[in-house]
């Protein structure tokens, strides 16, 4: 590893990626062929099996949707039992079938496509953008995540990263990132939030910044709210005005429902400029005799504010919860700083306002900044000195446990190992025993969230620590160490403590990939 | 020998190819593989023939002591305590050599009781012998003499990490035991800027177990952060300080009669209390020992088996109190 080694920043979102580096001290987002900084995380499959990938994809959009795959961050990492998977597959028109361990697939064509192949393939693209602007192989990245993500779905994002021949030095949450974007170089000595409203998801990380050193106080995140949810609330209301204007119904017409969505979208984006927005769809559906039929539709921004306020509105249960977790009140925060595409409407922007008693700081580019502090962070750790202040130490952060992680005891009842907002990497050792004489084989079953129940939590998957020495319960004990590293990903090591022997362990991952499978992933992308 | 090992074993023991002695020290029938191994790598073995002048002849060069099985199991076991008891004792790796280390598990044992670094047998290939060697040698190293990070830094880092293994936080920390949480935050962001893993990642990758050593330490220095800027923790830790369990936060291994009372709590106020109630006991101050047992039973005042322990510390109180007003003593 030499010591100039480029590590990009990714940011994968759940509707646009961005990509940026540090080039000579300066940081670059970059830009594609066509000069955007933007891409969507679209994923095309074309009916002459070719695959497209990116804005190129976006059309593909409203005329495809069903072989077109859009938001697979809300899926990646989740089981299909979970209510989050359910809820988006009402929401996709694509199809999400069931694997064997649960995990959700994406069925296009007569082919099952695991989530982090589809992220893989925009990682793919955000790397071929890299590599044409810097002229060079792009081989290491650091890839954000939301702050709220656990480690099944930290896990996939960096397998999508590795199936894009990406060594994912890092993942960080976003909110970190936006942090280090806002902060470092400018010698800041503030207490700060970070109001991250994306498409799919929320939330608020508080952090201290004391020159180079940032450190994360608390983070609170919902992953079930999102920009998308105002889409959502607008597409219901623009098909009920469908009906009532034609007296046809919408249901079930999964076309019909992804160009509304793709409307709704556009027409959010006119709100944030304009006070009033028309909606104009041509041949939306036809009658029961065949006549083609349009949508039309006027909405202005009080119309919009009362249809959506409680979705905003529900932004800042998060807050209090971080707040509390982090002992502070809200007029403690010196700065509050915007990230996510959902944070240009207007409303959003007044409520923050509100709730923090300041104006949040508005001069960020909220689609880039994400992008830019994971660019500086694979800089610092690359060791590379930006050029433009060579006396700028390194910027360093120190993040927290996005959840707590536990354990099933006696009873399903939850143990906590790791507590939730606890600074990484951390770690905590535990000692187990056979319950049984002549017991061979231990289970752990770990578990990630806040609840009493291990039931309502997310399992992560079982432990198993095997070829134990046969003897009278009690007597073996095994020392297991838990481990949130770095990357807010779990790592165990077991030893026995009569050998001080390394215990040889398994671990199953919940909604996992098998080894064939992944054996079978990992081929299929290597060029 | 291969590539990497030839790597490995520079790192070890020194950059240049010059001959060199005075590193390695050897007891008595050790074995001629062992010296081929040696001088393979280009050093001079000092043998020691009696093998209780072996622990005067370690030099505080000396980075490796050898010791074969033959002088008996409970000579062994006091030459290796004698050895570590060596104020340099962290720098230097120590290896016995046994037959019956062929089986594994055995050696794996007898490493750790006798907390030495290597249990090979004699028949151990030449190869495979300096590549583990060098990798134990690496990680005896000071950082500072891996060359791999600039030598302030590496000094501060080989202090520490002398630190984290015998000292209590404060001191490893380098706090008065009265320090509040913002001189303690402070000491944990200055020492984390020198010690965090990501700050030396490219440059310490490639020199044998540095960053885990470096990941270990840090780890343990994030774990004093919490535990002494949670109120809670810090008090509890104080408990296992005074109590002599543990140098770490540790309230488990507390003995059975404070982890009893502790346990009968059912709130956090009343744990807390019972904690100071409990440190206040073991350093004599009975009234303020009384007075948090009070302060618990406030907060549960239906807990009968805790207002049972309060009334049992009140008496004790009491006691204190009139042979005070007799003797005049320092009760407070």
């Amino acid at each position: 590893m030499s010591a100039n080694e480029l590590i990009v920043g990714i940011d994968l979102g759940t509707t646009n990626s961005c990509i940026a580096c540090v080039l000579d001290g300066d940081v670059h987002v970059i830009p594609d062929e066509s000069d955007s900084t933007l891409q969507a995380s679209v994923v095309a499959f074309l009916d002459d099996g070719s695959v497209i990938v990116g804005n190129e994809a976006q059309n593909e959009v409203v005329v495809d949707p069903i072989n077109t795959v859009v938001s697979a961050k809300r899926l990646i990492g989740r089981s299909f039992a979970s209510s989050a998977v359910q809820r988006a597959i009402q929401d996709l028109p694509y199809r999400v079938v069931k694997g064997d361990a649960l995990q959700p697939f994406i069925g296009i064509r007569g082919q099952r496509y695991a989530l982090p192949e589809i992220s893989g393939m925009v990682l793919r693209r955000m790397k071929d953008i890299a590599n044409r602007y810097v002229g060079n192989e792009i081989k290491s990245a650091v890839v954000t995540v939301p702050a709220n993500f656990n480690d099944t779905q930290r896990q996939m994002t960096k397998l999508a990263g590795e199936l894009a021949g990406l060594n994912v030095v890092r993942v960080i949450n976003e909110p970190t990132a936006a942090a280090l974007a806002y902060g470092y170089g400018h010698n800041v000595n503030a207490r700060v939030a970070i109001y991250d409203f994306g498409g799919g998801t929320f939330d608020l990380t508080i952090l201290d910044i004391r020159g180079n050193i940032f450190e994360v106080l608390a983070t609170a995140g919902d992953g079930h709210l999102g920009g998308d949810d105002f889409d959502i609330r607008l597409v219901k209301s623009l098909a009920r005005a469908f009906e009532e204007q034609h007296g046809v119904s919408l249901d079930g017409d999964k076309i019909a429902y992804a160009r509304l969505n793709h409307v709704a979208e556009k027409t959010k984006f006119e709100l944030t400029e304009t006070d009033q927005a028309i909606v104009n769809v041509k041949a939306l559906a036809s009658s029961s005799s065949g006549e083609a039929l349009d949508l039309k539709f006027r909405l202005d921004r009080a119309g919009f504010m009362s249809h959506c306020q409680d979705i905003a509105q529900r932004t800042f249960l998060v807050c209090d919860e971080a707040l509390r977790a982090a002992g502070l009140k809200a007029s403690d925060l010196d700065q509050i700083i915007l990230v996510g595409g959902s944070t240009r409407v207007p409303m959003v922007r007044d409520m923050v306002s509100k709730y923090f008693g300041k104006k949040p700081l508005t001069d960020i580019n909220p689609d880039e900044v994400v992008a830019v502090g994971a660019a500086i962070q694979g800089a610092a750790l690359a060791e590379d000195h930006f050029a433009g202040s060579p006396d700028q130490p390194r910027p360093l952060l120190l993040d927290v446990a996005p959840q707590s992680l536990g354990l099933a005891s006696v009873d399903d009842y939850y143990e906590v190992l790791i507590e939730k907002n606890a600074q990484i990497p951390c770690e905590r050792t535990q000692i187990f025993t056979t319950g049984k004489d002549g017991q061979t084989a231990v289970k752990i079953r770990i578990f990630q969230g806040e609840q009493d129940t291990v039931s309502r939590n997310t399992a992560l998957g079982e432990i198993e620590l095997y070829g134990l020495k046969a003897a009278p319960r009690g007597e073996v004990q095994i020392e297991v160490a838990f481990e949130i590293d770095a990357n807010g990903i779990v790592v165990v090591r077991a030893k026995d403590l009569a050998t001080g022997l390394e215990q040889a362990t398994r671990l199953r991952v919940s909604a996992g990939y098998g080894e064939d499978e992944l054996t079978a992933m990992k081929a299929r992308y290597k060029e | 020998m291969t590539e990497a090992s030839q790597k490995l074993a520079q790192l070890a023991l020194g950059k240049s190819t010059a001959r060199y002695s005075g590193l390695v020290c050897a007891g008595p029938h050790i074995g001629a593989q062992f010296y081929s191994a040696m001088a393979t790598c280009n050093l001079v073995v000092e043998t020691v023939d009696d093998v209780s002048k072996v622990v005067q002849s370690v030099g505080s060069k000396t980075r490796l002591v050898v010791l074969g099985d033959h002088i008996g199991q409970d000579r062994l076991s006091d030459i290796c305590q004698r050895l570590r008891r060596l104020e340099h004792s962290h720098k230097v790796a120590i290896l016995v050599f046994s037959n019956a280390f062929s089986e594994r598990e055995f050696a794996s044992r007898q490493q750790q009781i006798w907390n030495v670094d290597l249990c090979l047998p004699k028949t151990t290939p030449k190869d495979f012998l300096i590549e583990k060697l060098s990798t134990a040698l690496v990680d005896r190293r000071p950082i500072a003499e891996l060359g791999c990070l600039p030598i302030g830094i590496a000094n501060e880092i080989d202090e520490m990490l002398s630190r984290i293994h015998t000292g209590d936080y404060y001191t490893i920390l380098g706090v008065p035991a009265t320090a509040d949480s913002t001189q303690i935050r402070a000491l944990f962001h200055k020492h984390a800027q020198v010690l965090h893993p990501d700050r030396h990642r490219s440059r310490a990758a490639q020199y044998g177990r540095t960053l885990q050593r470096l990941a270990h330490a840090y780890k343990r220095l994030s774990e004093i952060h919490s535990v002494l800027t949670s109120n809670t923790k810090r008090r509890e830790y104080d408990l296992c300080l005074i109590s002599a369990t543990s140098l770490r936060h540790e309230p488990e291994k507390l003995p059975q009669s404070m982890k009893l009372e502790l346990e009968l709590c059912k709130t956090t106020d009343a744990r807390i209390a019972v904690v100071e109630s409990l440190i206040a006991r073991m350093t004599g101050h009975w009234k303020a020992a009384y007075k948090a047992m009070h302060a618990a039973v406030s907060a549960e005042p239906d807990n009968f088996p805790l207002r049972d322990k309060a009334e049992s510390v009140k008496k004790v109180y009491m006691l204190c109190a009139a042979s005070h007003s007799v003797s005049n003593g320092n009760w407070s």
